[in-house]
């Protein structure tokens, strides 16, 4: 969309008297023909996703996993925290369908809570990272020269560390917490949007909109906000699905180290963690908590490869 | 001559990364920690005790000063003094790197021996079982946790099946190989005793394949996308047409002109072994680098974590340049 249309919108300068039924109904009208182009964009992507199966079988697993986590309070047969001597270390039953834990708390309950934890991480990892390294990424294209240079410079120094070992390190600086796990993994995954952003934002600030948007007299910071943004949108989403199953992964794994959630959470990986103890007697410890990050994050991948092939424009067709 | 100046442009670029990588290590360690002196001295040490040891560390100067001491101690090969095992960093690691890259090498080996073959039959194989069977194998590979995988591996074939030890480099009744290379593999055949050897690699098992399952999956996907993409060109068809054999025309032609993006992410895969192997060692009790930061992360021994990533980044960052001149000397269409 131009830049102009919307802020002198076409009915400006004129002063009519309609009901406020009518006003929405043609604002509505308004926005559907000013938008005719996104929304086809959009209903054609949708269709090319429905016949994809990879994508229904991964946007299934997400909506399982994000539901079970909604209803958990509701599904869950125990209280996840809940202690019970008596029963503890029992192998998988009809009582207990993924057996219990060393002091009686039922597994099943405690992975349906999990997931909460996990997805929770998983997306706010994503929300900041992805908006911060977005946000980077765009002004560091679209401004060049030594802005771009410092800032990509920066961005291959955290790059220059595998994700998971900064992680553990900032992790382990900042104190073993959940918080202090999702700012250590965010950090770490600002560079991967940045570095994708900024390559879009390259090829889009050579096109004629922008030229015509900087005669028109918009500011740098406009520009990037209103056009070079919102351009890259499509392919952050992507990237986003992607990263949401490595952060949840990393997440985890921080976790099993003893950095990330701290028990009695139920997070996943403090639970293998713990569970890795009574591997030898009991293994529905370790392995249901493992089996659920395993589910999460294929469907996020297949999720997020079949989203790329089907936003790619030179295989989508 | 382009390529010796290509490869001097890279060292000075890297000049810039690794200054950065080390302001980074050293804010993680002597910023954002409360008070490393107090952590140094433990919580029981009195308040003189902590003062004496801030000033004898040097913690009492200004930030700069105290990054301009950290930088030449690193040039001297001092990455600090491990509270846990009370002694330099570097000697620490020192002694635990030869068990990390035997893991690394196995998990390599496996990586190229294996992820290179099924990269190519799936791609030949395109869309038939093979193909699908092996985008399967992908697909978990890369949504593993590591940690969970080593441990239903220890479930399979250590608790059930008893086929595989459990941990560690060679039984515990077995006396570790004269101290040669450093691994077990080549040590215990340089002292000739095949049995040994034998243990060493029955144990170097299951930590390989359950350290290389995640690269394994990258390297087929990368193998069977880039066959796929040469297959498709013109060139292809021409050696076709002139009869040339299906296996030359995939060995030859497509292979060879596939082989440089495969080759630029064995590369990265190298380097994220070494992050890899913290959670496999931990599993396996593979006396490593990667078990000696977790443990040093549980005894609340910074100067080791440091000193740990710090190597590992800059490992990471050879590892990087090496691939790039790799690069530019096996594709004579890169030009710099």
């Amino acid at each position: 969309m131009r830049f102009w249309t919307r802020r002198f919108g076409t009915d400006a300068g004129r002063v009519i008297a309609i009901t406020p039924q009518k006003r929405k109904a043609r604002l509505f009208e308004e926005f559907r023909k000013q938008y005719a182009w996104q929304i086809r964009e959009v209903q054609f992507t949708l269709k090319l996703l429905r016949r994809n199966p990879s994508a229904v079988g991964g946007f299934a697993i997400i909506l399982a996993m994000v539901l079970m986590a909604l209803s958990a309070p509701l599904l869950a047969p125990y209280n996840p925290i809940q202690i019970s001597l008596a029963e503890r270390l029992a192998s998988p039953s009809a009582a207990h369908w993924f057996g219990t834990d060393e002091i009686g708390r039922d597994i099943l309950s405690r992975v349906m809570y999990g997931a909460r934890i996990s997805l929770w991480i998983g997306i706010v990892v994503v929300a900041i990272a992805g908006g911060l390294g977005a946000v980077i990424g765009a002004a560091s294209g679209y401004l060049g020269r030594g802005v771009d240079n410092v800032i990509m410079r920066v961005m291959d120094v955290i790059l220059s560390f595998p994700p998971l070992v900064l992680a553990l390190a900032l992790a382990a600086a900042l104190g073993p917490s959940l918080n202090n796990a999702i700012l250590a993994v965010a950090f770490v995954m600002i560079p991967k949007f940045a570095r994708m952003v900024r390559g879009e934002a390259l090829a889009v600030k050579e096109k004629q909109f922008i030229a015509a948007a900087r005669a028109s007299g918009a500011g740098s910071i406009w520009i990037v906000w209103h056009h070079i943004l919102p351009n890259c949108f499509s392919s952050v989403i992507v990237l986003g699905t992607l990263i949401l199953g490595e952060t949840i992964l990393i997440a985890a794994s921080l976790s099993f180290i003893g950095l990330g959630a701290q028990p009695p959470e139920p997070e996943w990986g403090a639970m293998i963690s713990v569970g890795r103890k009574f591997l030898m007697d009991q293994w529905w410890y370790a392995t249901f908590p493992g089996l659920f990050i395993l589910v999460t994050v294929i469907g996020f991948n297949i999720f997020g490869d079949a989203l790329r092939d089907v936003l790619d424009p030179r295989i989508r067709r | 001559m382009q390529i010796l100046s290509y490869v001097l442009k890279r060292l000075l670029y890297l000049v810039p990364v690794l200054l950065g990588v080390t302001l980074l290590v050293f804010v993680i360690s002597h910023a954002i920690p409360g008070d490393p002196a107090r952590m140094m001295a433990g919580q029981k040490a009195s308040h003189e005790a902590v003062e004496n040891l801030r000033r004898s560390m040097g913690l009492d100067r200004p930030l700069p000063e105290q990054y301009a001491a950290y930088l030449f101690g690193l040039l001297r090969g001092d990455l600090g003094f491990s509270i846990r095992n009370q002694r330099p960093v570097i000697e620490d690691l020192r002694d635990f790197f030869p068990a990390t890259l035997e893991l690394s090498l196995a998990s390599m080996l496996l990586c190229v021996g294996v992820g290179l073959p099924l990269g190519i039959v799936s791609a030949v194989r395109r869309n038939r079982p093979v193909d699908h069977a092996s985008r399967v194998f992908s697909v978990f590979g890369v949504s593993m946790p590591v940690f969970w995988l080593g441990l239903m591996l220890l479930l399979l074939f250590y608790r059930t099946l008893g086929w595989l030890p459990g941990s560690g480099r060679l039984d515990i009744h077995i006396d570790p190989p004269a101290q040669a290379t450093g691994l077990y593999l080549i040590d215990t055949l340089l002292e000739g005793s095949l049995a040994k050897f034998g243990d060493a690699l029955l144990h170097l098992l299951m930590p390989a394949f359950c350290l290389s399952y995640v690269y394994l999956a990258i390297i087929t996907r990368i193998v069977r996308s880039s066959m796929i993409s040469v297959m498709g060109l013109d060139f292809i068809t021409t050696a076709r047409a002139n009869g040339i054999s299906e296996a030359a025309i995939v060995l030859k032609h497509c292979l060879k002109n596939s082989l440089i993006p495969t080759v630029t992410i064995t590369g990265l895969s190298i380097g994220e072994l070494l992050g890899g192997a913290i959670l496999t060692e931990t599993i396996f009790n593979w006396p490593g680098m990667g078990k000696y930061v977790v443990d040093s992360v549980n005894f609340l021994d910074f100067p080791a974590l440091m000193g740990f990533t710090l190597v590992v980044a800059l490992a990471y960052v050879l590892i990087n340049l090496a691939v790039d001149v790799l690069y530019a000397f096996l594709d004579p269409q890169v030009r710099y």
